[in-house]
């Protein structure tokens, strides 16, 4: 019995996904990490279609390596045509790699922070993300398709770099993964004891700043509601020094016992502090995209949010996006959102309909979409 | 009363009601300003305490940084490359990126193996330009010791 090739299930006919193979670069292998996540689920999609796919990375962290291999064992030759598609994130030696392979490249855009952020807290990451901007700069010419994964990254493809063709690709949340996965239940038992709890997830770093986050929750503490508590969810790796002022912060306002900072947390983890959360506070300064936004909304948690860079493209109408850093006028407007029921509901019904703009189908076919055009481009 | 409504009017029912309850809210922390800490003013500083977001000197340290170029095959000056020691030191640097793609050098040490490179290659051409113009210096006194030898009649 021959299996029917389903239209919807695969877009793309046999005898193309026979004859070409769609392979991923990533810099860093992890569990958790937005890039590592969003190429795992394009590796899924475009398997799923019929394609030969696999990832290569320049390194990982366990126990991600097993989902693909380090990139310096790519196969040089191959009987089939070749697509690459290139996350790019950050300087790595996985640029110069890409630029001398001669398949037509995609490249997908994840941001990088400004590097004013991150000198005198990570000089290391600060060095490479000055030479991702000039292998960026190198990678233009050879590469076919550049996406950003949001419009305000596109921009900064067209403005900054000079791509020419471009497009948008919205990181790929695969949100089932939450129901696959149980909330780690020594987190739900401990903190789950009618304390209201403020959470922010993301990687603690000056341009989300925390600093920030940590003054509201102090203010609402002090003058709402004593019975509060603010998780901080995020790895601290590379940012010791700013890990170690939001600690001196916190001490000097008197929340030690108050401010949680979970450090990496894994899948099960995540879910335990979503589940247990009452409000998503996000003041960043800087945002390529920003998925823990859109995981609030699964979560129903009504989000507040700082209006920079990606993050109003991201809420879209959805949530509150605030236009300035007031701190005390935060803590008014957490406080309302917190004890008027009514209001809340709106703000999570608003966020449940921008969800759906992020569900996986819509963005299938917009890869779809890329993936035509660059075989019709090369002629494959 | 709230001073200033920071709700970013989007053209959506819940953000014009938040702005008038909100508006229309006595603010309770406005009360008890007196108890609020001067910390809540205070940013974070960084390189060597300097405020990240403004400072003329980090932005003018900013900008040396940017100067300096990547490590890439054809830096450190096109004019030197066909020199002998340009031609070297292109050499070296083609061999060193070959063996940290090889030997799958981690962004982190290839970010302090490019700082180190990227010093030893301006050290090594500030001395080839010392040298140029030690060079220059002594053919400019040998062209002039010809010349006085030229004039001089025995």
């Amino acid at each position: 019995m021959t299996l029917r090739r389903d239209c919807k299930m695969f877009p793309f006919s046999r005898d193309t996904t026979d004859k070409i193979e769609i392979h991923q670069f990533v810099p860093i292998a992890r569990y958790g990490d937005a890039v590592f996540d969003d190429t795992l689920a394009i590796r899924d999609i475009l398997r799923k279609w019929g394609f030969l796919s696999n990832i290569y990375y320049q390194g990982s962290f366990p126990p991600a390596e097993r989902e693909g291999v380090r990139y310096n064992k790519f196969p040089p030759k191959s009987s089939s045509k070749r697509i690459i598609i290139y996350h790019f994130a950050i300087g790595s030696l996985l640029s110069q790699f890409v630029q001398h392979l001669s398949n037509p490249k995609i490249l997908i855009y994840h941001n990088m922070t400004p590097v004013q952020y991150l000198y005198g807290v990570d000089n290391n990451s600060a060095q490479a993300v000055m030479e991702g901007k000039e292998e960026l700069k190198r990678l233009k010419d050879g590469i076919t398709l550049a996406l950003g994964d949001s419009e305000y990254n596109r921009e900064e493809l067209k403005k900054d770099f000079g791509f020419t063709s471009t497009g948008v690709l919205p990181i790929i949340i695969d949100f089932n993964k939450f129901n696959k996965n149980k909330a780690d239940e020594k987190i739900t038992e401990r903190y789950r004891d009618g304390t209201i709890n403020f959470l922010f997830v993301g990687k603690i770093a000056p341009n989300k700043c925390q600093e920030d986050i940590i003054k509201v929750f102090y203010l609402y503490q002090r003058y709402f509601n004593p019975d509060s508590r603010l998780f901080l969810v995020g790895s601290t790796y590379g940012m010791e020094v700013y890990e170690r002022y939001l600690k001196q912060l916190t001490s000097r306002l008197g929340l030690e016992e108050k401010v949680v900072f979970t450090g990496h947390v894994s899948p099960q983890e995540l879910i335990a502090y979503y589940s247990i959360s009452h409000l998503f506070l996000c003041l960043s300064k800087h945002e390529g995209f920003c998925v823990p936004l859109l995981e609030g909304m699964y979560f129903d948690i009504p989000i507040i949010a700082y209006k920079a860079a990606a993050v109003p493209e991201t809420l879209g109408k959805a949530g509150v996006l605030i236009n300035h850093k007031g701190y005390e006028e935060i803590a008014e407007l957490c406080d309302l959102l917190l004890c008027d029921s009514e209001l809340r509901q709106m703000v999570i019904e608003g966020q449940r309909r921008r969800l759906e703009d992020f569900r996986k189908v819509s963005i299938e076919s917009r890869l779809k979409g890329y993936i035509e055009q660059v075989l019709n481009n090369e002629k494959l | 009363m709230m001073s200033r409504c920071i709700i970013e009017d989007r053209g959506t029912e819940i953000d014009r009601k938040l702005q008038d309850v909100l508006l229309c809210r006595k603010g309770r922390i406005d009360e008890g300003k007196e108890d609020r800490k001067d910390v809540l003013s205070e940013r974070f500083l960084n390189w060597n305490g300097i405020d990240v977001k403004g400072s003329f000197f980090l932005k003018e340290a900013l900008l040396r940084l940017e100067r300096i170029p990547p490590l890439t095959p054809s830096y450190p000056i096109e004019t030197h490359r066909k020199s002998l020691l340009g031609k070297g030191i292109v050499w070296l640097k083609r061999m060193i990126l070959k063996l940290m793609v090889r030997f799958d050098t981690s962004i982190k040490y290839q970010s302090q193996v490019n700082l180190a490179l990227t010093e030893v290659v301006r050290r090594l051409v500030g001395r080839m330009e010392s040298m140029e113009d030690k060079i220059r210096e002594q053919q400019g006194i040998i062209d002039d010791l010809k010349k006085r030898l030229q004039d001089v009649s025995f």
